[in-house]
């Protein structure tokens, strides 16, 4: 079973750092027939996100999907949504490696020298939440102006409120003829 | 995103003697159907270098979505897109059911199948359209558009409407496709399984066409892979990735899929432009298939497993819990990250992944290399769509050299200001 | 031939309006009709009329950066050009109005005038598509000149040995008084043929439409000569390209297929002027179709190192056999 190698492979790699794990199975019906597939959600410490990445590449071939952030006050969750075992007919398993990122330390090792694909979602995430990535290759904005310094998906009160402010300045206009 | 520093052996050498210059392409420009903005270094006619960069079309829709209920953000994200307009949805239903644990009624899956390949066959087919257009092959354009008005027809007969069908709802779907409307469906089969062969011919084998796209826009199998590639863009590099076939969703976890890659065609995967037509015509044919079995194998039974708004809602309210959602739309993966709070009405966390953003960084390899004809060929090459608005943006004031950020009340006020001064 | 210089002027001015008419009821029937084989409906045949004056009223800008005067002058040099070559070719089965003694050449270095004025145009404009497609106008230019000048000088070559000594062979009048298919034998026949198609293969370069439109290129550099032009100097571009129309058309009329109706019909006086015009524009048409609508309609836009190789090795090489096909037949 294909869950099983991958936690075996990221426990061998990870040990004490791989934190939490488990398996949320997934209800398909799609004809008459109800079954159930796998999605693995994986918790490992911020120092071993690159040593979770290698594990993945070293015994598998995974496709970096996103990276997607959840403030949550204190911390930063950022989710990697990896897929493994592509290719082949309905072997493939999310793996969601997550990790925290305290607000006080707001830094992260960039993975683009082992995923360069990630470069995207990298540059994404440093943008919209500020989280600063050690070693990525380009820090420039790329969806939001170069120069504009508000994080629009933080949720701490400052962010809020800049981006708040421009939203309503925007639905003021927008408005004002209706 | 800019290519000396992307640590992969792109095989380029900058020759020496030739003063390379820049050419800016975009945010506007007769090659882009969205505004996105491309720098190119470029030696003769030779591109030796290409910087990009997006954002022009970003509406915040995610930040949007995380502000309205689950319902009204289902509407929402129909509006992501225009043209794979029922790939989001289909993929926040997904999300949402796992993050809920609601089920879908086989039936409703059956409905979802046949849409979601229905718009694919659409989408290819205006994919081929405008590449021809970029060729300068305008005749094929126009005959392919043609043939797609069909397909068009069809949609509007099942849904209502030719875009934004509002067909998905969580736990189900918002409408039957009852039996008397299934001979429209196979009229429309019946005309593109005698007509594909046709279009096949126009562009697979057609010398000049051929000669535009053979070689031109390579991305190899490794660069695939090491950036990410997804959908045709990665299938044509011979990665045989596809949703549909890799992870059981819907009706496809009842079918036999393969990913479509060149070697179906005959022929091996080079990873260029050509490899990406064969890639979108082929998946025509599959799509083809995949409706009628659908149309045949269609089980009873509900459409929605809680049909009342105000239970579904009230129902989405107690929920808690995160889920993914992943459909093979048109373009590629579409990717949905949902987490839900219970006594909150509204997403917490909204996380969308649209094939485009996946298929940015292959834009490098792919542009590397060409030359300036090749660029709007390329470019179309994975099917781009900016599914995203300006919010704020950045201009020149007009004081020389001095930048400032306007918003876009002002952006409207300084272009009404110059439409008086122009029109005295 | 002589004119007196008060007829000449009107004449002239009577082919300079008659022939821009033409030009733009041929544009109008181009658009139309590739529209028909697109499956579209098209614009109204007098849609280039329109155009032309829709511009005329239009604002006519000069980029910042842009070299004003030669920026302004070129639309004008273009059009003086295209219509000063209008002037030596034969049209509606009559003599050209002026030449007599080696205007082929002049011909062939007045077609590149218009090409050159665009190119001087686009680079004065500094605005990088536009330098771009000046480029690119200047490699299509060496590109389709050299199978062209082969064709013209290969017809009067052979013309010369056809004709008694002291005729004026390089005179267009001359080609096309005495047209070369009764002169020489079956191989002189596949020679001449070879030697129209690539005539024809020529003139949509020489026009600049698809698949050889490189310097405008639409989806690639956004129009690139002709970027930042608009309102009157766009639309003096425009006249010169509906002029180029008939000259090229004319030219290829007036080498190869200069027969008229009215020696069949045995009409003579107004009444033979009137079906040999109405001929004239039957064969015009024809070539017209063929060498621009049909083609721009079949195939997809070449790259330039594409276009280079084309011309230079193929169309070369078909011109070249053409030539020594018609001096094979001039030994046999």
């Amino acid at each position: 079973m294909k869950t099983d190698q991958v936690l075996e492979a990221l426990q061998t790699a990870l040990g004490e750092s791989l934190l939490d794990a488990h398996v949320v199975e997934r209800i398909v019906a799609g004809g008459d027939d109800r079954t159930t597939y796998p999605d693995l959600w994986v918790k490992v410490d911020r120092s071993a996100l690159r040593d979770a990445t290698a594990a993945l590449l070293a015994a598998f071939v995974p496709h970096l999907t996103v990276i997607s952030g959840d403030d949550l006050g204190e911390t930063l969750l950022l989710n990697y949504h990896f897929t493994v075992g592509w290719g082949t007919h309905f072997g493939e398993l999310c793996v969601t490696v997550q990790i925290g990122v305290p607000k006080s330390d707001f830094r992260v090792p960039t993975i683009t020298d082992l995923v360069p694909g990630a470069l995207t979602s990298e540059r994404e995430k440093h943008e919209f939440y500020g989280v600063v990535f050690d070693g990525i290759p380009d820090d420039r904005n790329l969806f939001l102006p170069e120069g504009m310094t508000i994080h629009p998906w933080r949720r701490d009160e400052e962010s809020q409120r800049e981006t708040d402010t421009m939203v309503e300045r925007l639905v003021k206009w927008e408005t004002k003829d209706a | 995103m800019h290519n000396e520093r992307i640590n992969l052996d792109l095989g380029e050498e900058r020759t020496c003697g030739l003063t390379s210059y820049s050419i800016p392409i975009g945010p506007t420009h007769p090659a882009l159907k969205e505004p996105i903005r491309f720098s190119f270094d470029i030696e003769g006619e030779r591109i030796v270098g290409v910087d990009i960069q997006p954002g022009f079309a970003h509406r915040g829709i995610e930040y949007m979505g995380m502000r309205r209920n689950l319902i009204q953000t289902l509407y929402l994200s129909e509006r992501i897109c225009g043209i794979c307009s029922i790939s989001h949805p289909l993929t926040l239903v997904q999300a949402v059911e796992a993050a809920a644990a609601i089920e879908v009624p086989p039936r409703a899956q059956t409905i979802r199948t046949i849409i979601g390949e229905v718009e694919r066959i659409h989408s290819h087919l205006l994919w081929a359209g405008v590449g021809a257009h970029e060729l300068g092959f305008d005749t094929l354009l126009h005959l392919t558009w043609n043939v797609r008005e069909k397909v068009m027809d069809l949609l509007e007969q099942l849904t209502g409407n030719r875009v934004d069908y509002a067909i998905p709802i969580y736990g189900g779907v918002r409408r039957d496709i009852p039996q008397e409307k299934a001979h429209l469906a196979y009229e429309a089969l019946e005309y593109y399984n005698g007509i594909l062969q046709q279009l096949i011919d126009a562009f697979l084998h057609d010398k000049s066409v051929e000669m535009r796209t053979r070689n031109i826009g390579v991305m190899t199998y490794d660069q695939a892979i090491a950036l990410c590639a997804v959908g045709p863009t990665a299938r044509a590099s011979g990665v045989k990735k596809d949703v549909r076939q890799d992870w059981p969703y819907f009706s496809y976890a009842d079918m036999d899929l393969h990913a479509i890659t060149p070697e179906d065609f005959g022929t091996d995967a080079i990873g260029d432009v050509y490899d990406n037509i064969i890639v979108r015509l082929l998946e025509v044919a599959q799509s083809i298939k995949i409706i009628e079995h659908c149309l045949e194998t269609m089980p009873s039974g509900e459409l929605q497993s809680i049909p009342k708004v105000p239970a579904l809602l009230a129902a989405l309210k107690k929920a808690e819990g995160e889920g993914i959602g992943r459909h093979e739309a048109p373009r590629g993966e579409v990717f949905h990250y949902v987490r839900l709070e219970a006594g909150v009405e509204e997403p917490v966390v909204w996380k969308v992944k649209a094939p485009t953003y996946s298929n940015l960084m292959p834009w490098v390899p792919k542009f590397l290399g060409d030359e300036i004809a090749d660029i709007p060929i390329i470019a179309a090459s994975i099917d781009p769509c900016m599914c995203c608005m300006d919010r704020v943006h950045l201009v020149d004031s007009g004081d020389h050299g001095r930048r400032a950020i306007l918003q876009k009340a002002e952006l409207i006020k300084l272009s009404r200001e110059k439409t008086r001064r122009v029109c005295g | 031939m002589t004119v007196s210089i008060g007829n000449a002027i009107w004449q002239g001015m009577l082919i300079l309006f008659g022939a821009g008419v033409l030009g733009l009821v041929y544009k109008g029937l181009d658009r139309k009709l590739a529209a028909q084989m697109q499956g579209r409906i098209g614009p109204p045949l007098r849609q280039p009329f329109f155009d032309v004056i829709k511009l005329m009223v239009k604002e006519n800008i000069v980029p910042d950066k842009a070299v004003g005067w030669l920026f302004n002058l070129m639309p004008v040099v273009c059009l003086a050009a295209t219509a000063t070559a209008l002037l030596y070719v034969p049209l509606g089965g009559f003599a050209p109005l002026l030449g007599g003694y080696g205007d082929l050449i002049l011909v062939l270095y007045l077609l590149a005038v218009p090409s050159l004025a665009m190119m001087l145009g686009g680079f004065a404009a500094s605005s990088p598509y536009a330098t771009i497609g000046a480029q690119r106008e200047m490699v299509m230019l060496m590109s389709y000149e050299f199978p062209l000048a082969i064709t013209l000088v290969g017809l009067a070559w052979r013309l010369s040995i056809a004709l008694p000594a002291g005729s004026q062979v390089f005179s267009l009048g001359v080609l096309a008084a005495n047209p070369l298919w009764t002169v020489v034998g079956p191989l002189g026949v596949i020679g001449l043929l070879l030697l129209f198609v690539s005539l024809m293969i020529v003139t949509p370069a020489e026009l600049s439409k698809i698949p050889f439109d490189i310097p405008e290129a639409e989806t690639e550099i956004a129009g690139g000569i002709l970027a930042e032009y608009s309102g009157r100097n766009l639309a003096l571009f425009y006249l010169a390209d509906a002029l180029k129309l008939v000259v090229m058309g004319s030219l290829i009329v007036g080498l190869f297929i200069p027969y008229g109706l009215s020696g069949i019909f045995e009409l003579t006086g107004f009444a033979a002027g009137l079906v040999d015009v109405a001929f004239y524009l039957v064969k015009l048409f024809a070539v017209v179709f063929v060498s621009v609508i049909v083609v721009r309609v079949a195939f997809a836009r070449l790259k330039i190192n594409q276009v280079t190789r084309l011309f230079w090795l193929p169309v070369t090489a078909l011109s070249f056999l053409g030539l020594i096909l018609l001096a094979l037949d001039r030994i046999v």
